[in-house]
């Protein structure tokens, strides 16, 4: 019986077969490099200390932290600054209240402004809360809108884009926060359905999502149709050209917040070091004081000795 | 006739054909089953780290303008923005966003548990830098998951295996198939070539054995022809010289008896006419018997010269053609071309009498039809057969028109030389002038 088996034949695929192999380790080891980012190498725990050295303060008491305390604490740096003609006070701009925790953490700054409770994460920094306004947060409207009360059904409407127009036609425009914002927050500790709609929102990109307080405020102010929300201090102290909305026909404000009858309300806090420095504790000391709370009375918010019991 | 031996193959076709497809198959098997993945996982890689680059300069230019905006404190400005990019990535690929500073420290608050579990992950990893100004301040790291490219990658290998399988067995059988079938139909036909091949044969030596026998027959039928021919012609010279013969005493006693008694009965009544004694009455009597002896004398040597040309016996065939030649010139005015060659003594009665009526007739036609001005006649004699040629430039006829009406006595001629055992051959066409040739055989007459 003849033998027709081809060595040479053999030979060959087998070498072509180990080109194609080549190829495909070097394809696939190509396809995969990528450069590794340098943090995933180190092993200190980020939450162990400061990020960053302590920044001098200079004499300085430097302030940042949430939008929504802003126009309060300005009010209140101001009369403090009045009457500590020696110390200088610094209220940055906008951070958000985790930018705010993180810069205190790292001493970036002395005080951190909040408007929300602190995570969980944020509870292990070693800092210390201390609350000194609560302020209703309330539906915004553009000014040119002309409905005025909302029930708390048509608010998640709004935000799940069940409703599309307001009474007289207009298309209305929803502004959203970041997520973990702290008037989302309110509200959501309040109506928890808020939070599912107001996420879903956000996955569909349903719509247009702002970052600050004042962005926000900006946004309703200049934006037809708009609706959106924000605080009742900082409109109030800024005198923003909005409309305010009832919720369950309900006006926000301190009598309504103090009565209860109004459901969303949010809290403002300093946070600083466990230890904070001597400019920071007078500040809150300021601020707590009676004349603090006029203050804060006056700009539209609610001393926290006033609404005890609130969440 | 094929030989078995050239059917016979040294070369196991289907054999040979699968040892040399079988490699073939095998890399066309591995070839579609590697190669379709492989290109899955380096095309989808090279997506994924584009789209992973897009997120990171994305995220990027975002958190720019912001910095832009807060020099000092970005880095804690951006983390909820960081974190809303992170929970609300554009694309369900990228699996992580993490922002660092200039001493490239994330600036987020993740915990080192779960940036260690990210390390743990296999992860396609992207950058774009944070800039103020141009400066960089920090950079964006976007992440995104290979696995599904990988698992989408391995997935492919299996069906792609099959596919490569189904398309090698296609290559590998498919040939080997059509080569087995075509040297099934080869064999059949091979065999069916030999049953052919054998019955050709036989009906070849069949064939072959009846040609012989009908050969033989033939050729027994032709010789017996031959002989019967041979037999016939001799028979028929026999009966033309018997006949010739016949003519010959025929006329000669015409001419020596009757021509005699006649010419006696004419002296003796010219006698009886001429004596003085003889009445007028009787004389008148006498020169009308003389006149009817006369007519019968001349009635006389016209038979005798119809039986057969005396000439021939008295100066043989050369000398009688020649005088004929002569006399038809005298008589016509027609130029005459005569050639006697090598003409013998004592050719047969028959031979000689056929030569001499063949020119006698032919020259009464060209008398009475031919209108020509000149003839020729040859006559050449060689051992076994004598030729006569008869030519003129007359106005020529018909051939086949004069055959068939026999209007010139040709066919007389025909049957006379067929007879004979010779060939005769009339060349003429209107106008072209005519050839009479006539051979006929010496032996054997």
């Amino acid at each position: 019986m003849r033998v027709y088996m081809s060595p040479r034949s053999w030979a060959l695929v087998v070498a072509l077969l180990v080109v194609l192999l080549a190829i495909a380790v070097v394809a696939i080891t190509t396809a995969d490099q990528g450069k590794r980012p340098p943090f995933l190498q180190e092993h200190e725990p980020i939450t162990h200390g400061p990020s960053r050295p302590p920044v001098p303060s200079g004499g300085l008491l430097r302030l940042a932290g949430s939008g929504s305390n802003l126009p309060v604490t300005r009010a209140l740096a101001d009369a403090f600054a009045s009457t500590h003609p020696h110390q200088r006070v610094l209220v940055h701009e906008s951070i958000g209240s985790t930018g705010g925790i993180r810069a205190a953490y790292d001493r970036v700054i002395d005080v951190a402004l909040v408007s929300r409770p602190l995570k969980e994460d944020e509870q292990g920094l070693g800092l210390v809360v201390v609350p000194y306004a609560r302020v209703p947060v309330v539906v915004a409207a553009n000014a040119s809108v002309v409905d005025d009360n909302l029930s708390l059904e048509d608010l998640l409407s709004l935000y799940a884009g069940e409703a599309t127009h307001w009474s007289d036609g207009t298309p209305i425009v929803v502004l959203q926060r970041e997520r973990g914002d702290s008037s989302h927050m309110a509200v959501t500790r309040s109506v928890p359905e808020f939070e599912r709609v107001n996420d879903r929102a956000y996955r569909e990109g349903r719509w247009r999502v702002l970052y600050s307080d004042s962005a926000m405020q900006e946004a309703i102010a200049g934006t037809e149709g708009s609706v959106g929300l924000t605080d009742l201090g900082a409109i109030e102290s800024l005198r923003l050209p909005v409309k305010v909305l009832r919720v369950n026909g309900v006006s926000p404000e301190a009598a309504t917040v103090r009565s209860r009858a109004y459901p969303f309300v949010k809290e403002l806090a300093f946070v600083t070091a466990r230890v904070p420095s001597p400019a920071s504790a007078e500040l809150i000391a300021f601020a707590r004081s009676a004349r603090g709370r006029a203050i804060v009375r006056d700009g539209g918010y609610i001393p926290p000795d006033e609404l005890e019991g609130l969440p | 006739m094929i030989h078995h031996e050239a059917r016979s193959p040294s070369v196991d076709l289907p054999k040979y054909l699968a040892a040399r497809m079988l490699p073939l198959a095998v890399l066309l098997a591995s070839v579609v089953a590697v190669s379709a993945p492989l290109a899955y996982y380096v095309l989808g890689m090279r997506a994924l780290q584009a789209e992973v680059q897009s997120a990171a300069e994305q995220a990027s230019r975002t958190i720019s303008r912001e910095a832009s905006d807060r020099p000092n404190l970005w880095r804690y400005d951006s983390i909820k923005l960081v974190e809303h990019l992170r929970a609300y990535r554009t694309s369900p690929n990228i699996t992580w966003i993490e922002v660092v500073d200039d001493t490239a420290r994330p600036i987020g608050t993740t915990p080192r548990s779960e940036l260690d579990a990210l390390g743990q992950r296999s992860l396609l990893w992207a950058s774009a830098p944070v800039t103020i100004h141009a400066q960089e301040i920090g950079r964006v790291w976007a992440a995104a998951e290979t696995k599904p490219v990988r698992d989408g990658a391995v997935r492919l290998l299996v069906p792609f295996l099959l596919l490569g399988c189904g398309l090698a067995s296609l290559m590998y059988w498919l040939p080997i198939g059509a080569v087995r079938d075509a040297e099934k139909r080869i064999a059949a036909l091979f065999q069916s070539l030999e049953q052919s091949q054998i019955a050709l044969a036989g009906l070849n030596e069949s064939l072959e054995r009846e040609v012989s026998v009908r050969s033989r027959e033939l050729s027994l039928a032709y010789e017996e022809l031959k002989r019967k021919e041979e037999r016939l012609r001799e028979l028929s010279a026999k009966a033309i010289g018997l006949q010739e013969g016949e003519r010959k005493r025929i006329g000669r006693e015409l001419h020596d008896s009757t021509g005699q008694a006649m010419t006696a009965i004419r002296l003796q009544l010219q006698i009886i006419r001429e004596r003085p004694e003889t009445s007028e009455h009787v004389r008148a009597l006498a020169a009308r018997a003389i006149g009817l002896v006369d007519s019968t004398l001349e009635e006389v040597r016209r038979a005798v010269a119809a039986l057969g040309p005396a000439i021939l016996h008295d100066v043989g065939l050369g000398p009688a053609v020649r005088r004929l030649a002569d006399d038809f010139s005298e008589r016509t005015d027609i130029k005459m071309g005569c050639t006697l060659d090598g003409l013998p003594d004592g050719l047969p009665a028959a031979v000689e009498t056929a030569c001499y009526r063949i020119v006698q007739e032919t020259l009464t036609n060209v008398a009475r039809h031919a209108r020509a001005s000149r003839v020729s006649i040859g006559m050449v004699a060689i051992p076994e057969r004598i030729s006569v040629t008869v030519e003129d430039d007359g106005i020529g006829f018909e051939v086949e028109t004069s055959l068939r009406s026999d209007t010139h006595g040709l066919v007389g001629m025909r049957e006379r030389v067929e007879l004979l055992g010779g060939a005769f051959e009339l060349t003429s066409s209107p106008g072209r002038g005519t050839r009479l040739h006539v051979e006929l055989p010496l032996m054997g007459s």
